[in-house]
């Protein structure tokens, strides 16, 4: 028979013993099975060897001794059992009480809770196990997961990758570096570290397959880590290389830039809106339909509602509205003191959407602050500081400083 | 008679006086034990009373690595065993020996 088929089927028959011994401890597994392969393959190939009760004879068995073609499709459970029973009587023999729940010689609740997994994953093993029996011994079966087998050292090589990630995330938090440095070495530490356990998976995963079981634990669990840590760390090295490499993957950074809102146009005093102005001249009377300009010729305008909005006004019960003044043009000056208008109530719409006053209604100045204001004393060059004829505002006589200032027309 | 269940009592000391002639591996001693004439041994509980008989202290074990195949597990017998082994051996003498007499047909005692 071809040896290495036998001592394929052998390691498949031990295994499946030890899946059958799941409930207990790995090490005593090891203890109880150390050496099984040996004597099941040396079993088989004693042609005169008794037959134990409920063993079918090897000879009787076609494959095993008959039909050496056929000895790829041989099953062992007709020359020893059934796995589970050889596993029974095994541990029976060696003294061990069978696989009961709660029987396991555990102490202490958190053992006992390991022991439960470790039952409740033998179980699963042993079922996933006989439902695959028929598949797995399909020659189909074989091809698949001889093929699957060669790619276990991709598998090693990912895993340290993963493992690599990990580390340096976890190293990452500890201390500062550079987010990338997590997926892709940046500089010889960095290499020689992913060296370092890519090298390391992939002897675990090595002598793994040459020993067998005991590393397996260990491994399973890194497996496990691995498994879940790997779409995480993919999808994020790849948006990571995004940024980095691809120059056409623009990056949009939503950031508060707070804004200063434009001041509000108007004219204030002591931080309060003006609604109008009054001008007087030098004598301290009132003067009418001044136009006021500032230093760069811009109108100086008090309101820009157009006349729609509504201004209360010192000393008056019903808030007013304004209207602006025709020019020679035919543009309406808003910068024509002191404004015109009346009460609110006063004022309508027409059909073009104008302001327009209502029937009877006519416009009027506001109630001045006082009829007179303070005379000057004009005429006397440097009395208020500037030069004479310096400044084109004072030249006029008019009390509003830093604005030029055109009397009217009435 | 069902003689697996008398092989039960006395595998013990079967398997250990097989290991007291020579040092053996599982299905080495199962052979041994076969060709004695205990056709009918399982080879799991053989398997199962070496390392129940190493954990109690009665056997040593030490593994040989195999050029063509897996290793080998053998087991030799210790000081413990060997007086665990007479000790049984006196056990069995003296039971064999009453059974023998209350097996013995009536009138037929020599």
């Amino acid at each position: 028979m071809n040896a290495t088929v036998l001592l394929d089927h052998v390691t498949a028959y031990a295994a499946a013993v030890r899946s059958h011994l799941g409930d207990l401890p790995p090490e005593q597994v090891d203890d109880l099975t150390d050496g099984l392969e040996a004597d099941l393959a040396e079993a088989l190939e004693d042609p005169l060897g008794p037959v134990a009760t409920g063993e079918v004879p090897p000879r009787t068995v076609a494959g095993v001794t008959g039909h050496p073609q056929a000895a790829s499709l041989m099953d062992l459970t007709l020359r020893f059992g059934p796995a589970a029973e050889y596993a029974r009587e095994l541990r029976t023999a060696a003294g061990i009480p069978p696989a009961v729940p709660g029987a396991a010689p555990v102490v202490g609740r958190a053992a006992r809770v390991v022991a439960r997994g470790g039952r409740l994953v033998g179980a699963v093993r042993r079922a996933a196990r006989r439902a695959t029996e028929p598949l797995r011994s399909s020659p189909f079966w074989q091809a698949v997961a001889g093929f699957v087998s060669t790619l276990r050292p991709v598998w090693w090589m990912v895993r340290g990758w993963v493992v690599f990630t990990l580390l340096l995330g976890g190293l990452m938090m500890a201390s500062v570096s550079s987010a990338t440095q997590r997926f892709v070495p940046e500089d010889v530490l960095g290499w020689v570290l992913l060296v370092v356990v890519v090298l390391g998976s992939v002897q675990a995963g090595r002598s793994a397959v040459r020993d067998g079981e005991w590393v397996r634990p260990a491994l399973a669990f890194f497996n496990i880590i691995a498994l879940v840590a790997l779409p995480l760390a993919l999808s994020q090295s790849r948006t990571m290389l995004e940024q980095r490499l691809g120059s056409s993957y623009p990056v949009y950074v939503e950031t508060q830039v707070p804004v200063q809102m434009p001041p509000e146009d108007g004219v204030r005093v002591d931080g309060q809106l003006v609604s109008n102005l009054f001008v007087y001249d030098a004598q301290g009377n009132p003067l009418e339909d001044v136009q006021i300009f500032d230093d760069r010729g811009r109108q100086v305008r008090t309101t820009y509602d157009e006349g729609w909005s509504q201004w209360f006004l010192p000393g008056v019960d019903e808030p007013w509205s304004f209207a602006g003044v025709q020019d020679a043009d035919g543009r309406t000056r808003w910068n024509v003191y002191p404004m015109t208008g009346a009460p609110f109530s006063q004022w309508d719409q027409d059909g073009d959407g104008k302001r327009v006053l209502t029937a009877g209604s006519a416009l009027r100045t506001p109630p001045r602050p006082f009829p007179q204001a303070p005379a000057l004393v004009t005429g006397t060059a440097g009395t208020a500081g500037g030069g004479e004829g310096s400044d084109a505002g004072r030249t006029t006589g008019g009390t509003v400083t830093n604005a030029a200032l055109t009397t009217g027309d009435g | 008679m069902d003689t697996t269940q008398l092989l039960k009592g006395v595998l013990d000391v079967a398997v250990l006086a097989v290991v007291a002639d020579e040092d053996g591996y599982g299905y080495d001693v199962v052979r041994r034990l076969r060709a004695a004439g205990l056709e009918e041994v399982g080879e799991a509980s053989v398997y199962g009373t070496l390392r129940r008989l190493y954990s109690s202290g009665a056997l040593t074990t030490y593994v040989v690595p195999s050029d063509e195949g897996p290793h080998r597990k053998y087991y030799g017998i210790n000081a413990e065993g060997r007086a665990m082994l007479e000790a049984q051996r006196k056990d069995w003498h003296s039971f064999s020996t009453t059974l023998t007499t209350l097996l013995e047909p009536e009138g037929d005692l020599r």
